[in-house]
């Protein structure tokens, strides 16, 4: 089984950037890549290939289910999971989200002193799946 | 890894950041919203759209911020936002009300910032006085799937003094209704997620919790609700008389 250790996030909100690393560097010790959107991602992340990787559902230019399709034509992150982080926590739009194949959904807000524990709980359950 | 005293300081300082940040993009909202009424339609309904998402995305990131109460008020303003009808119809008094969310936003940043005192329940009251408290006028909710029947109703009973609120979707519907108290809620029998009698079942289900809230079921055919759980308080044909009907119910009931 794959540890977790290398993560990409994707958000454009650079408030949710600085909590979301502090949050997965310093409380949860991983190591932690920001893109500021799916372009950027989408040119860049072959010079990282995550364990996982955290993409925000509403973006400018990209939005997030957009980002998913792109990414998962990248031979090289075939099997890295990809979840996406939302603020859109209904029954119906959370069905929507999973609908597109993504392995897992993190909430926003979330606890900046729980974010790592609850992702590498999700990430390990998705990698035990797999 | 950092040690919890050093964590929660940093996060201390991080919180001060976003809210001096949430300060500036609130000055930019108000700019977007002060063009509203100066703007064609279509530039309107883009504008909606952009503040829509300015709020959206303060309320989650303030939210993880652990700055609740900006979470909240960002929540009741996209709320109100969602329930006029601001392409068709942005008046003056909604300019102002939106206003006084952004106000409220500031006033508290600027007061946690420069480490000033701030009264809780005087907030939360300053928050509810903003909209759909500060009166006793009565409040409709119309569950419709298209505006054409909400504009048809908001005609028919413009004599009486009402807000009305508006959504397609039944399951938000429900939920508005589990959280604001109406006095009716003008339901179709064609909406989406939960269909009228769906919703009316939910309704009476909870029939505890929702007050004197009345349901009026709208179809353009009879329908037998006897001995039926989502049987509503009163039914509405969509006929020649529908309007009558509708003023005469509200009037009796309300």
């Amino acid at each position: 089984m794959s540890e977790l250790k290398k993560i990409v996030m994707i958000d454009d909100e650079k408030a949710i950037q600085i909590l979301a690393k502090m949050a997965l560097e310093k409380v949860a010790g991983f190591e932690v890549t920001v893109f500021d959107s799916g372009a950027q991602a989408l040119s860049e992340i072959k010079n990282v290939i995550p364990d996982l990787i955290l993409l925000d559902v509403i973006m400018p230019e990209m939005e997030g289910p957009e980002v998913f399709v792109e990414l998962r034509k990248i031979e090289e992150l075939n099997k890295v999971p990809i979840f996406f982080m939302t603020g859109k926590n209904g029954e119906d739009e959370i069905k929507l989200l999973l609908a597109t194949g993504v392995n897992d959904i993190v909430n926003k807000p979330f606890d900046p002193l729980k974010l790592g524990a609850q992702i590498k709980e999700k990430y390990d359950g998705v990698i035990g799946d797999l | 890894m950092a040690s919890k005293e050093k964590l929660d300081e940093e996060l201390e300082k991080l919180k001060l950041e976003y809210l001096t940040s949430v300060e500036e993009k609130v000055s930019d909202i108000e700019s977007t919203i002060l063009k509203l009424r100066k703007v064609s339609q279509r530039d309107r309904g883009a504008l909606f759209r952009e503040i829509l998402r300015e709020l959206h995305s303060i309320k989650g990131t303030a939210g993880s911020y652990g700055i609740h109460f900006v979470s909240k008020v960002c929540h009741n303003s996209e709320d109100f936002l969602q329930e006029v009808d601001i392409e068709n119809d942005f008046s003056e008094e909604h300019e102002s009300i939106m206003l006084k969310f952004i106000d409220l936003i500031k006033f508290y940043a600027s007061n946690v910032i420069n480490n000033s005192e701030l009264n809780e329940s005087e907030l939360e009251n300053n928050l509810k006085s903003i909209y759909g408290h500060q009166d006793n006028k009565m409040k409709i909710l119309v569950a419709e799937p298209t505006r054409s029947f909400f504009n048809i109703y908001q005609a028919t009973l413009a004599d009486f003094d009402c807000h009305f609120y508006y959504t397609a979707n039944g399951l938000t519907a429900f939920e508005r209704i589990l959280n604001i108290q109406y006095d009716f809620a003008i339901i179709s029998k064609t909406i989406d997620t939960l269909s009228g009698l769906e919703l009316i079942g939910c309704i009476n289900s909870v029939k505890s919790r929702v007050g004197n809230l009345k349901t009026i079921l709208v179809s353009s055919n009879k329908l037998n609700l006897e001995n039926n759980n989502s049987k509503p308080d009163f039914f509405l044909e969509k006929n020649k008389d529908m309007a009558e009907s509708l003023m005469s119910i509200v009037k009796e009931h309300k």
